[in-house]
């Protein structure tokens, strides 16, 4: 089989995998007789029709797989099976890379024959990269489930960020999907040797898993739930959410597929939940009674609509924390709102917070500047009065 | 890493992007810098939290010669030559070449860099290639536009490679086979990567985001159409 075949193969394998970060802290030694460098911020080189961004070389180090998940790609049975040899894809990777085409390589892999066999494949791709080809740019080195200690810290020397895809957010859930893995002893046993490898100062990147989002009714509770936890237990740097779509030729081809609004409903909650510090007790506000998140809203925007006691927040004297629970508020405006009472410097109009960064769209309703507000039905009617019409409509409907 | 060689500055402050406005096109002609150097020194929360037009303003004008340099870094396609040389032709709109370089000296340490700008006439190179009809201008070499055409330029650079002036396709073959076997067909939102990699980049990059755009092209042209007869069908 020709490196294109392979490329196509392998590449399309690993195409549901997600992997948005390509930053590292890694300081370099040498000062020459290299290749690559670790960067700070992310870089995305080129972006594909659907508007996700290319960015590192993804490929599978094989399709080649013993494992029985319901909605995967690779274990639909009419696939073609390749398999990478390190050499071959060091020098595949170190081609794309001088040219500028990728910033970094993301390796993942089916499981073929054990987990032990396939990852010293991968193991030994990264150390050649490392040692014989001097690459010191980024890579992403996936965990397989029940892989040995001895590989996951000889992988973490290597690599800039290790992951361990859950799949699903809990045991039963993971059942569902999938006969063979064992969510405790598989996937979150080695989550935590990689917590202490993390501690021990050794995956620059840190960690990272992958939820498949729809393709066992859970919910979104469920999922958000998991993710607290392995932020908190586990050290998680970021959960991904990948939403579930059917693939032919696997148990669930059937099986509709996840909308992509659901996905990015659950990016919003968890960007709540890791960069506004949000409470899962507040999160919960936004959850429906099938315990998910309403597709139409933004779950920020929900969250201040259950709230109502909490607003309006004058801007001039609310503190970093309350800011940042007002919609169209976010860390970068709230800081610029702190540090201009720092300087004695009052926001007066509602045309500087707009210069600060704030979206007055969403944030008007919640917010008071200098006293003044957004002109709210109240100021027309009477409560006394509102509350006789809504019990007048309830008793119609 | 702080994009501005040379300076000790943290990101996001407003000397660095004091820095950035600085090499913007327009900072050449209009007083903008001088002016926020001025509120600068009496009262310099008003720039530092973006709460006045003119903070703003000149915010926006960093963050567009910031965008530039982080896209066209992104989006430059080399071409890989026998004794480590790497060339690529870029065409900032914004002062930003030298930058380029330096960002592109710490990724390939040991290759001989060569950014090339038609379109003001530098060419930016690490190690010193002879070019004895260029002028050296500030860290990169110049040429007179009016008496090189960009064939002769090409030529000049060839007769410094000592082996044949080969491109190499198969790396752009193996590119576009990976860049199609990551498409989800079922995800297609041709705005959002338009958006992404705008028509302008395309053309600052030089060619190296030729076949994006080409795919991009077929995808918005691959529309399904009703027609009378799917109308008649219904």
């Amino acid at each position: 089989m020709s490196i294109l075949q392979k490329l196509e193969i392998l590449g399309s394998s690993a195409k549901f995998d997600t992997c948005a970060s390509t930053a590292s802290n890694r300081t370099m030694q040498r000062s020459g007789g290299y290749i690559g460098a670790p960067l700070r911020s992310g870089i995305c080189h080129s972006y594909t029709p659907d508007g996700r961004c290319v960015t590192l070389l993804k490929v599978l180090y094989t399709n080649k797989c013993v494992h029985d998940c319901k909605y995967c790609f690779n274990s639909a049975g009419h696939r073609e099976r390749a398999s990478f040899e390190p050499q071959e894809l060091t020098r595949l990777f170190m081609n794309l890379y001088v040219r500028n085409y990728v910033e970094g390589l993301f390796l993942s892999s089916g499981v073929c024959r054990n987990a032990e066999r396939t990852m010293e494949g991968m193991v030994e791709t990264v150390r050649q990269l490392r040692m014989k080809e001097n690459y010191e740019g980024y890579i992403h080195l996936k965990i397989l489930p029940s892989s040995p200690y001895h590989l996951i810290k000889e992988g973490a020397n290597y690599a800039d960020r290790l992951s361990i895809n859950c799949e699903a957010p809990n045991k039963s859930r993971l059942q569902d999907l999938s006969g063979t893995k064992d969510f405790k002893n598989d996937i979150l046993t080695r989550m935590a040797w990689i917590k202490g490898l993390k501690k021990r100062k050794m995956v620059p990147s840190g960690h990272t898993t992958q939820f498949v989002v729809g393709s066992s009714d859970e919910s979104d509770k469920e999922l958000l739930k998991m993710s607290q936890w392995l932020y908190d237990k586990m050290l998680l740097n970021r959960a991904y959410y990948s939403a579930f779509s059917p693939v032919k030729g696997t148990p669930l081809e059937e099986r509709e597929a996840t909308p992509v609004i659901r996905e990015h409903r659950l990016y919003q909650a968890d960007w709540l939940l890791r960069i506004y510090d949000f409470k899962f007790s507040e999160i919960q506000l936004a959850f429906n009674d099938n315990d998910n998140i309403a597709l139409a809203k933004d779950p920020k925007l929900l969250i201040a609509k259950a709230d109502p006691d909490r607003f309006p927040l004058e801007v001039n004297e609310a503190s970093y924390e309350d800011l940042l629970h007002i919609p169209g508020v976010g860390p970068t405006s709230a800081r610029r709102i702190i540090n201009l009472r720092k300087n004695k410097i009052r926001i007066e109009t509602f045309n500087q917070l707009t210069n600060v960064g704030v979206v007055l769209k969403r944030a008007r309703p919640y917010l008071m500047v200098a006293r003044k507000r957004q002109t709210q039905l109240d100021n027309f009617i009477s409560r006394k009065d509102i509350e006789a019409v809504q019990r007048v409509v309830h008793k119609r409907c | 890493m702080s994009c501005i060689s040379g300076a000790n500055l943290t990101k996001n402050t407003a000397g660095y992007y004091l820095k950035l406005a600085s090499r913007h096109r327009k900072s050449q002609r209009d007083d903008l810098i001088p002016k926020v150097k001025k509120v600068l020194k009496a009262e310099p929360a008003i720039i530092y939290n973006k709460v006045s037009k003119l903070a703003k303003q000149f915010y926006k004008r960093g963050r567009e010669v910031m965008g530039e340099y982080h896209r066209l870094n992104a989006f430059v396609r080399f071409e890989a030559y026998p004794e480590y040389l790497l060339v690529s032709e870029v065409r900032p709109e914004h002062d930003i070449l030298d930058l380029m370089f330096s960002y592109f000296r710490r990724r390939y340490p040991d290759f001989v860099i060569l950014l090339w700008d038609q379109h003001s006439g530098n060419l930016s190179t690490r190690r010193n290639l002879d070019f004895p009809v260029f002028g050296y201008k500030r860290n990169y070499w110049h040429y007179p536009r009016t008496k090189y055409s960009l064939l002769m330029v090409r030529d000049l650079i060839r007769s410094q490679i000592s082996e044949l002036f080969n491109v190499d396709n198969f790396t752009t073959e193996l590119w576009e086979h990976y860049y199609d076997s990551q498409y989800i067909k079922s995800r297609k939102n041709i705005k959002l990567a338009q958006k992404a990699i705008p028509k302008k980049m395309i053309a600052k990059a030089g060619g190296g985001m030729s076949y994006e755009a080409k795919r991009f092209d077929e995808e918005e042209h691959n529309k399904q159409k009703s027609t009378l007869f799917d109308f008649l069908e219904k």
